[in-house]
């Protein structure tokens, strides 16, 4: 059990913030990565909310494949919150903690910063900080 | 009440070979079904790319994912013909449903001489079969 990393994209598919715990295959490309990440990302919500009966957008929680689980988050500001973990992540619930991510430390410490930009990357220390020990709280880190 | 809603099943090129619903869901267009085949064949190669760690022999693709409004469960054969079921929200044991799904694939329509390789499926004995199938499930798993 172990959580492999986090991305953060804006509405415009940028990257605003990586980070990486344990990841076993490296990224040559990172933007290429990002991409191709993003990409699949919008397709999957696209997906699921096609084939949900509601009009309403249907995103999706998080799904999994024999080597790895990806656990998903939007906004309606169109942010979206992905973390990578092993898929035997059991009952720790990621859902809850991707919210929180967004609503203690992403508000706090990006919003709520005068000297952040909106649409650029995420430098903040703090925030990457306050990121880092929420992930390493999680019971299946 | 956990029950089935809708049944896939796609070739290896990416192309919907059969489909049906269960559900009293409001049905999508013919063509929005081909859509949804090919898009999620599509997905799958980038899951399997983006995956964080090296898979074993290198099928990292998506076998459970669950949404507020369903659950979904995919099942890739060894001839990746890919099998794809959703349920309602607390469907459980949709493996087992697939698993033998898959035995009735390769019993009628594999054995069925008539049957061209991964062209659509219309076949009346797979048709029974299936909605037996879906029938016994949808009763097991409601009492």
């Amino acid at each position: 059990m172990t959580v492999h990393c986090f991305y953060l994209f804006n509405r415009d598919g940028v990257c605003l913030f990586y980070a990486e715990w344990n990841r076993s295959r490296k990224v040559k490309n990172f933007d290429e990565h990002c991409k191709l990440m993003f990409g699949m990302l919008f397709e999957l919500k696209n997906f699921c909310t096609k084939l949900s009966p509601k009009d309403a957008a249907n995103p999706p929680k998080y799904y999994m494949t024999p080597y790895y689980a990806l656990h998903y988050f939007d906004t309606p500001t169109g942010l979206r919150f992905i973390l990578l973990t092993t898929p035997d992540f059991g009952n720790s619930d990621v859902a809850r903690v991707l919210r929180r991510l967004y609503g203690e430390v992403y508000l706090d410490y990006v919003v709520k910063n005068p000297l952040y930009e909106p649409g650029s990357q995420i430098t903040s220390k703090a925030f990457s900080k306050k990121l880092d020990a929420v992930v390493r709280n999680l019971p299946c880190f | 009440m956990p029950y089935l809603k809708s049944f896939f099943v796609v070739n290896k090129a990416g192309g919907l070979i059969f489909h049906r619903s269960f559900s009293s869901d409001p049905p999508l267009r013919q063509n929005d079904y081909l859509h949804l085949a090919s898009t999620f064949h599509g997905m799958q190669l980038m899951v399997n790319e983006v995956s964080p760690t090296k898979g074993i022999d290198g099928v990292g693709a998506i076998e459970f994912m669950e949404t507020s409004d369903f659950v979904l469960r995919s099942f890739y054969t060894a001839t990746k013909v890919q099998f794809f079921v959703t349920g309602s929200p607390k469907a459980e044991k949709l493996a087992e449903f697939l698993k033998e799904a898959h035995l009735l694939y390769a019993d009628y329509i594999m054995k069925n001489p008539f049957y061209e390789m991964d062209m659509p499926i219309k076949c009346e004995l797979w048709d029974i079969h299936l909605r037996a199938l879906v029938d016994k499930y949808n009763r097991t798993n409601n009492t």
